[in-house]
């Protein structure tokens, strides 16, 4: 599709009666302002072909898979590796010492100014599992299943706040437009159950991500690639049952009526965003039956509950790995989870790792290693990816914005050296890839970027990253923009 | 009107100015901004052109069914002033292209097809002024049309090239008449990567690299420093005063010393001058081959790959490795049966894009393993997940027909163990999940025969401890979950 069809074709929009009338009423400068915002997908744009048969279905990628689900736990704020993983203990003996100046030369900083003093690990280290994985006490539990993890000691990034962070983490780009990981899976794979979204997005903790639902959005993917939210209290899916006083035939009915309208609709535009909302009506009702069953925790037995230290009827992370869990072993692609508050400067207690990073480290440790060992013995971490990590990593320098005596210690926002890591489908157990230096400052080797990350995400689901395009404004986008390298060293 | 005097001589200075442009319009050089803005007006200029030969060509066209000579004046001005404003848009092209930023072959060509239109239309005016001789001869005049015809095609399509990138014409073209019209891409062609579990890594790669940048001077017509390059014998027979290649040392390999000499260095291979220079990836890829034994016969697949090695030779179209079921020659599934399949409810996925097998899941078994459709795709299926479903060991003896399972999911059913003989003598079968079935210890004696088996879920199972012992002295490769944490 090249810009000219994109342009016909929002004129087509312009032209039907519909959009004529509506745009009449919010006056011209609503008619521009629609026409812009209306994403639209020319017919016979050749990649798109295969959305027609529906948005949803499954299709093939481009090479045999390891992994068929991803559960990415995404740990918003940005968890200090150098607190987890990165085990520096040159860092302690530097503890208090002011900042040589060839270290910050150069260098900018989202708060620290001036020469700020090193911090040494606010934390014990030790190594363990055959893999000698140093994993501090602040995670006891997932020290037993060390063996299953491949980290990725070296990972950098291009952007130092959180919301452009959190965008290049899950669109391949720091500004907002584009689609998510998630979406660019379902686009690529469509769904496995045409019950369930093939896109769930899980949060907990006090606020949402950053960057809001941009991290998962569908950008210029038809919106029925978008990550759907689900909540583990109330309502499992807003908007989804039905009015008071509308009985499900009817509601059946009705959505039949309307998918018709909607079919002659197509016919005349050519707009995909209306095969999207059919599929979105038609997933709607389908999901009124079967996701209240997939969210329902708590027909778990009792042990499983307390493995994952759940907390059913509330708002906790450990309810959203226990989903994952049961959104995976029903066919869902990709389960996205944020836990917000990670981002430990130091400024209160809540943002310190000395208090509120330690209850984080508790309310994430004990769910995500029983998701990892309840997924291993059902046989699905085989071809389940679970990512976890932040948007960045923190600094080896001590924050202290108001450079008074602070009982709270914290670190700034870096960007160029921090840890994720990945286990189950398809990549080395017992692994770790990358070092950074003394201090965990600068990666010294095995630097992988987030779009490497990307890469080898969506290889593991089958798919070349320079080859899973879509058509947008006369281009092929993809997510890895123009970068990507798949990083095999850490593929079993 | 226009007489053949006129146009000879018209052909005459057409040419002359095509020469200044070819060799006086340095493409590297800077043009003034005036010659910048007559430049950019290039993609304008050259309808001018287009649409005068169009004319001329309809007119001769209607001259020759209406057996006139009606047109011919028509016919002629139309040329003259194609040729002119042709080579108007030629000398716009030629400034234009000193601006930069367009791919230089592609340019280079883009400016002789121009070149060779203006040329062959200000010809083609002196063919039709032609009253008599050589000139009117029906070849002569055919030639002629097909060369600016075609010319303004292949030229206007690489100038589409040149704006909108490559493989633009095609992007969309159907599948067959893109494979005629896409240049194969050299990079996919250097080496012979396509079986790699056949072609040995000297053939395929060695040799190639060897060829292209030694053979010049070490290769059948000439052995410079008595080494000849070109075969095997010539490489085994080599004898010098140190070994040419040392098996597993590239450091003690003279073919990998002489090239890895400090830059500048007078016996470094390929020397600096008269020589086709040698890329960092080909000097990895020699060391590759002595370090892993400067074998003759090992196939690329069986010889272990580093990173660097894998990525040098994934850009030159290396595709996955196959190995197990992938490597087999597996008939393309039949759409139809996979159509009818899906209707009867079981999901059924091609693995990948161009892939010939299948996996499948489905929770009501009858029509899953033993319908028609079972019948004629069992040898597709690789991957069968029934997990949860009405699965007997009864019903479970169909797996027997599907020969290429790799992965067999039947979690959760109410198999007890007997129906595992359908299965235990699958050559590929590596992943068996029987979390959270009914079986128990009679279930061992059918997965012991399963030497293949890399993972085994026994979770929530009935068997026993001694039961898991057993299966572990007898199954010493394979990884087996009991769910206990260890
Ligand atoms: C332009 C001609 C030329 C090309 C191309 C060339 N060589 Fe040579 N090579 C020579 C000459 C001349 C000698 C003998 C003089 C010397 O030893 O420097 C020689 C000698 C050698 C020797 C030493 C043989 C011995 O036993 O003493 C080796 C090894 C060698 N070349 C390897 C290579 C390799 C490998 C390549 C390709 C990458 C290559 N050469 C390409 C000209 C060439």
């Amino acid at each position: 599709m090249n810009v000219y069809d994109e342009a016909k074709l929002k004129l087509a929009h312009l032209h039907t009666r519909r959009h004529f009338l509506k745009s009449f009423s919010a006056g011209l400068g609503g008619a521009a302002l629609a026409s812009l915002g209306l994403p639209s997908y020319a017919l016979g744009a050749n990649p798109l072909g295969s959305l027609l048969g529906g948005p949803l279905s499954p299709r093939p990628p481009h090479f045999a898979p390891a992994a068929k689900h991803v559960i990415f736990l995404h740990m918003a704020g940005a968890p200090s590796q150098l607190e987890l993983f990165d085990y520096k203990p040159i860092l302690a003996k530097l503890d208090g010492q002011v900042t040589p100046p060839s270290l910050l030369e150069g260098r900018k900083f989202a708060f620290i100014q001036g020469a700020p003093k090193m911090l040494g690990p606010q934390a014990t280290f030790k190594q363990h599992g055959q893999s000698g994985a140093w994993i501090s006490d602040h995670l006891p539990y997932l020290g037993t299943v060390a063996d299953e993890i491949s980290f990725l000691k070296a990972m950098h990034t291009d952007e130092f706040n959180h919301a452009p962070a959190q965008l290049l983490m899950y669109t391949g780009n720091p500004r907002l437009g584009r689609p998510s990981l998630g979406s660019w899976a379902v686009y690529g794979l469509g769904t496995e159950n045409e019950n369930l979204p093939g896109f769930v997005v899980l949060l907990s903790g006090a606020a949402g991500p950053d960057a809001g639902s941009s991290v998962y959005g569908s950008g210029f993917l038809p919106t029925v690639f978008q990550g759907i939210q689900c909540r583990s209290q109330g309502d499992p899916v807003l908007f989804l049952s039905d009015p008071d006083g509308v009985p499900r035939d009817m509601r059946k009915a009705s959505i039949d009526a309307i998918t018709k309208i909607n079919r002659q609709q197509y016919e005349e535009t050519q707009d995909l965003e209306i095969l999207t909302r059919i599929a979105q009506y038609e997933l709607a009702f389908r999901m009124q039956m079967s996701v209240p069953e997939a969210m329902d925790i708590t027909s778990e037995p009792a042990y499983i509950q307390e493995e994952y230290g759940t907390a059913p009827g509330e708002i906790s992370f450990a309810n959203n790995c226990l989903l994952a869990r049961r959104l995976v072993e029903r066919g869902v692609r990709f389960v996205q989870l944020f836990h917000w508050g990670w981002d430990a400067h130091g400024a209160g207690k809540e943002e310190a790792l000395n208090y509120g990073f330690k209850d984080r480290c508790k309310e994430t440790d004990q769910a995500i290693t029983a998701l990892i060992v309840d997924l291993k013995r059902r046989g699905l971490l085989e071809d389940t990816l679970i990512v976890w990590g932040g948007e960045f990593g923190r600094t080896p320098m001590l924050e202290n914005r108001s450079g008074q005596d602070n009982p709270f210690v914290g670190r700034d926002h870096h960007s160029d050296a921090f840890t994720m890591w990945m286990a189950g489908g398809g990549v080395k157990r017992g692994f770790s890839y990358g070092e950074t230096d003394e201090i965990g400052y600068e990666p010294v080797s095995g630097r992988v970027h987030v779009h490497d990350l990307q890469a080898t995400i969506l290889h593991q689901l089958g798919f070349d990253h320079t080859r899973l395009t879509f058509p947008y404004q006369g281009r092929d986008f993809r997510l890895t923009d123009v970068g990507g390298r798949v990083v095999r060293e850490i593929l079993a | 009107m226009i007489s053949q005097r006129f146009s000879r001589w018209n052909l005459v200075l057409i040419t002359i100015l095509l020469v200044g442009v070819a060799f006086l319009i340095d493409p590297s050089g800077r043009s003034s901004s005036i010659f910048r803005f007559f430049g950019r007006l290039h993609p304008a200029m050259i309808h001018f052109p287009i649409v005068f030969v169009i004319v001329a060509f309809m007119g001769s066209v209607v001259n020759r069914f209406t057996k006139s000579e009606r047109w011919d004046s028509l016919v002629h001005i139309s040329l003259f002033l194609a040729c002119w404003a042709g080579l108007k848009a030629v000398f716009a092209g030629s400034w234009l292209s000193q601006t930069g930023g367009y791919p230089s072959d592609l340019i280079t060509l883009h400016k002789w097809f121009g070149i060779g239109i203006v040329w062959s239309s200000a010809f083609l005016l002196v063919v039709t002024t032609a009253g008599s001789g050589i000139f009117q001869t029906r070849m002569v005049r055919l030639v002629s049309w097909a060369a600016v015809l075609g010319g303004l095609v292949v030229g206007g399509d690489l100038g589409g090239q040149l704006t909108h990138g490559r493989g633009f014409v095609t992007q969309y073209a159907p599948a067959g008449l893109r494979l005629v019209l896409e240049h194969p891409d050299p990079m996919k062609t250097r080496f012979d990567l396509s079986t790699p579990d056949v072609t040995t890594v000297y053939d395929g790669i060695v040799s190639p690299i060897l060829m292209e940048k030694c053979s010049s001077c070490h290769g059948a017509d000439r052995g410079k420093g008595s080494l000849r390059l070109h075969t095997v014998e010539a490489i085994t027979t080599h004898e010098g005063d140190e070994p040419l290649l040392t098996a597993g040392k590239p450091e003690e390999s003279l073919l990998i010393k002489r090239i890895e000499l400090p830059e500048g260095h007078e016996d470094q291979m390929p020397p600096m001058y008269n020589a086709k220079p040698i890329s960092h990836a080909d000097v990895e890829l020699l060391k590759w081959w002595v370090s892993s034994g400067a074998s003759f016969d090992q196939t690329i697949a069986s010889v272990e790959m580093p990173t660097t090695i894998y990525t040098i030779l994934q850009a030159y179209g290396l595709g996955g490795i196959r190995t197990g079921v992938f490597a087999l020659d597996v008939a393309p599934p039949d759409t139809a049966l996979i159509a009818s399949w899906r209707q009867k409810g079981v999901s059924v996925d091609v693995l990948a894009e161009g892939e010939s097998l299948l996996s499948v899941r489905c929770t009501v078994v009858q029509d899953c393993i033993w319908g028609p459709e079972a019948d004629g795709l069992a040898a597709n299926v690789t991957w069968i997940d029934l997990r949860n479903s009405d699965l007997t060991d009864e019903s479970m003896a169909g797996l027997g027909r599907f020969p290429l399972l790799t992965r067999v999911n039947v979690a959760g059913t109410a198999i007890s163990g007997s129906g595992l003989a359908a299965i235990s003598g699958h050559e590929y079968l590596d992943y068996l999940n029987l979390y959270g079935s009914m079986v128990d210890d009679n279930a061992l004696q059918h997965i012991e025969l399963m030497k293949k088996l890399t993972s085994l879920y026994l979770w929530q199972t009935k068997v026993s401890e001694e039961g898991i012992a057993r299966l572990r002295s007898a199954l010493p490769q394979t990884e087996i979950d009991t769910g206990d944490a260890k």
